[in-house]
């Protein structure tokens, strides 16, 4: 069990996932560089992703990019994630009825 | 979604928010957060809303990424230095067992929170989290006890609020993680 992941942390795993090698922190989610470091923090803590430091371009002064990568108990908590969601959703008819 | 090339201007992020940046985050965390801060800084043109929006970002992280790690790592220490000095003060008052389990407790604690924010033990930071919750709870008991006793302590009523201080900190710290170049 990969332990679950709230719904921040699995936006932030499926983009790191979609990004692939160009994952790194603003290209990965628009939010707060504070949240999202700190939320990419916990999930490098809990071996989700991992991370490394590459040279940084002009644009931003030289400064390095932290580059990100789904690890395989990454890939676990979205698979265990998604299919819980799928669960929860099995056999419900949505909407009840029609909206007007 | 592949990283936008950026329009450069001439224009420069607000001095005391870089300033700010630099001092509270760690050399690896100040280079990554205040790249993307540019990087933002330059694609928004450089106006003054830009500029707005550079301070805020850079006071959100210095909190959470900085201050928040710096202040679990000091209140960490304090409480480790003191516990000593707490247990030794049981000895006054029984149940003498119970107070130094609970001070070693407190300490042990303490040491795996601080590594957890220098990057050394990571992994184990949601069991560490749970335990400086349950010591904040403690402290905070013992300061209204304390408050509201016949005999006020001064060092039960500082003892209590590190641990409260503590607690809230690690709501909001996240742990270090080192770094590969």
């Amino acid at each position: 069990m990969a332990g679950s992941l709230g719904t921040f942390e699995q936006a932030v795993l499926l983009s790191v996932y979609r990004l692939g090698d160009e994952a790194y922190g603003r290209a990965i989610i628009n939010v707060s560089a504070g949240a999202a470091y700190a939320t990419l923090a916990r999930l490098e803590a809990r071996g989700l992703v991992s991370s490394s430091l590459e040279e940084g371009a002009a644009e931003r002064g030289g400064r390095a990019r932290r580059f990100y990568r789904l690890e395989r108990d990454g890939v676990l908590a979205l698979s265990e994630a998604r299919t819980l969601v799928a669960a929860l959703w099995r056999g419900v008819r949505w909407p009840r009825r029609k909206l007007a | 979604m592949a990283p936008k090339k950026t329009r450069m201007t001439d224009a420069r992020p607000p001095s005391w928010a870089e300033s700010l940046l630099r001092c509270s985050l760690s050399r690896a965390d100040y280079e990554v957060v205040s790249g993307d801060l540019l990087e933002d800084f330059q694609e928004a043109g450089g106006d003054p809303g830009a500029a707005g929006q550079y301070r805020r970002q850079a006071i959100i992280a210095a909190l959470r990424l900085g201050l928040a790690r710096r202040g679990l790592i000091a209140t960490g220490c304090f409480l480790v230095l003191a516990m000593p000095w707490l247990a030794v003060m049981a000895l006054r008052h029984p149940p003498y067992l119970a107070h130094v389990t609970v001070a070693a407790a407190v300490a042990v604690n303490c040491l795996l929170s601080i590594s957890a924010m220098c990057g050394l033990a990571p992994k184990s930071w949601t069991v560490v989290r749970a335990g400086l919750l349950a010591g904040g709870a403690l402290g905070l008991y013992g300061f209204v006890a304390n408050l509201l006793g016949s005999d006020f302590e001064g060092y039960i009523a500082l003892i209590g609020a590190a641990l409260v201080a503590q607690a809230i900190l690690s709501l909001v710290a996240t742990p270090a993680v080192r770094v590969q170049y």
